[in-house]
């Protein structure tokens, strides 16, 4: 192509040529959509974390006098009764963006709602995902505190603390070594390097700012 | 509940010949959103499933392509935006596919693909509805931005294309 079409117009009837290309791919196989994936996963969340919330409330409840004469016995329920909050607030929140999403609305409002929806989906995975290395230190207490009572966390050995703190170590080596031996424009290694180092979530911000200047007309 | 059952009938096979009347749209969009031929197909899917979920506050008495817009690009641009949720997609322009030998090859055509790619979801949907031959009217009705945005927003769309052509033919 040697000269730059002037007008948009002229590219017209390549659109329409696109149009026939794509009608190729008109026959091909059904799949089964995904649209109810996020709401699932949402409720799943609640019940889940409402499930665990239960538990560690109950804990609490049961041993209150240990908890106020130990209270290191009761950073693992804690800290689950704090992440079950957060878990269901985050969904909730999620839920609600869901359903405020009205598909025939105004292209530009309906951007503007998946924006915010995409930043709290990046922003959950990512809290998640740091919760869930710390948890794993403390979720077996937890779990042998429900079952066998609040004294469980004083007999745990430091060697286990640390062993935990060493897995945790081992799986960030790990997802870095998993990363340099990926192709550069993998997309694995692009999705992990858009997780680990926050690029994920500078896009979605930057979605989200710029579905809002949309409604603007640019200076 | 005869009524009902009656009133859904209507109702499948009113979406489906609306379906079948928009197609050639919903195959161009889904063309402007996804290069990946799979990928295309589900978004296809996608935006079927959606336009007959939304088909009951559909109005037969309104304009039913400013609708039929809405909810496939809308749907477009959420689909996109997950597709690209943790890596955004590298622009490798020399995996575009090549027209089969069955076509005539239409130069203009793979620059329009590869210059719609550059462009964010929005803008993509602005031009999308230009290049369908709406008015600034309508393209601001679907998008819900004002006439005067569209215009000034088209016009730098084609300085973009402009420059972005400049820069391949010194490459």
């Amino acid at each position: 192509m040697n000269s730059f079409p002037n007008e948009l117009e002229t590219l017209r009837e390549a659109w329409s040529h696109l149009d026939q290309r794509v009608s190729e791919f008109e026959s091909t196989q059904r799949r089964a959509h995904h649209s109810y994936a996020l709401n699932i996963q949402s409720i799943a969340e609640i019940i889940i974390a409402g499930i665990t919330l239960w538990l560690a409330g109950g804990l609490l409840g049961s041993h209150f006098n240990l908890v106020l004469s130990k209270p290191w016995g009761a950073v693992p329920a804690l800290a689950h009764y704090a992440l079950s909050i957060a878990t269901i607030s985050l969904a909730i929140r999620r839920l609600v963006l869901t359903s405020e999403l009205k598909w025939d609305s105004p292209v530009s409002e309906a951007a503007l709602r998946v924006a915010k929806l995409e930043r709290l989906t990046i922003r959950t995975t990512g809290v998640a995902f740091v919760a869930g290395l710390i948890l794993w230190i403390v979720f077996p207490v937890f779990i042998a505190q429900v079952l066998f009572g609040y004294e469980m966390a004083f007999i745990v050995p430091a060697t286990y603390w640390i062993l935990n703190m060493f897995f945790g170590l081992v799986v960030a080596v790990g997802a870095f070594l998993l990363l340099r031996k990926q192709p550069a424009g993998s997309k694995l290694r692009r999705g992990l390097e858009g997780f680990m180092l926050g690029t994920a979530l500078a896009r979605a911000r930057d979605e989200l700012q710029r579905a809002n200047e949309f409604k603007v007309v640019p200076r | 509940m005869l009524r009902k059952n009656s009133r859904s009938r209507i109702q499948i096979g009113g979406v489906e010949q609306f379906l079948l009347d928009h197609q050639s749209i919903l195959a161009r969009i889904a063309r402007a959103y996804s290069r990946n031929p799979d990928e295309r197909s589900d978004l296809l899917q996608e935006i079927r499933y959606q336009i007959i979920k939304s088909f009951p506050s559909y109005q037969p008495d309104r304009n039913s392509s400013t609708w039929l817009y809405r909810v496939a690009l809308n749907c477009a641009i959420s689909f996109r935006r997950k597709a690209d949720r943790w890596s955004a997609p590298e622009m490798d322009w020399e995996s575009i596919p090549a027209p089969s030998a069955t076509q005539e090859p239409d130069p203009r055509a793979e620059h329009l693909q590869r210059l719609i790619e550059l462009l964010d979801p929005l803008h993509r949907a602005l031009l999308v509805l230009y290049l369908d031959d709406l008015s600034h009217a309508e393209i601001a009705e679907v998008l819900g931005i004002s006439v005067a945005n569209v215009a000034t927003r088209l016009s730098r769309i084609r300085q973009q294309l402009r420059s972005l052509h400049d820069k391949e033919q010194k490459a």
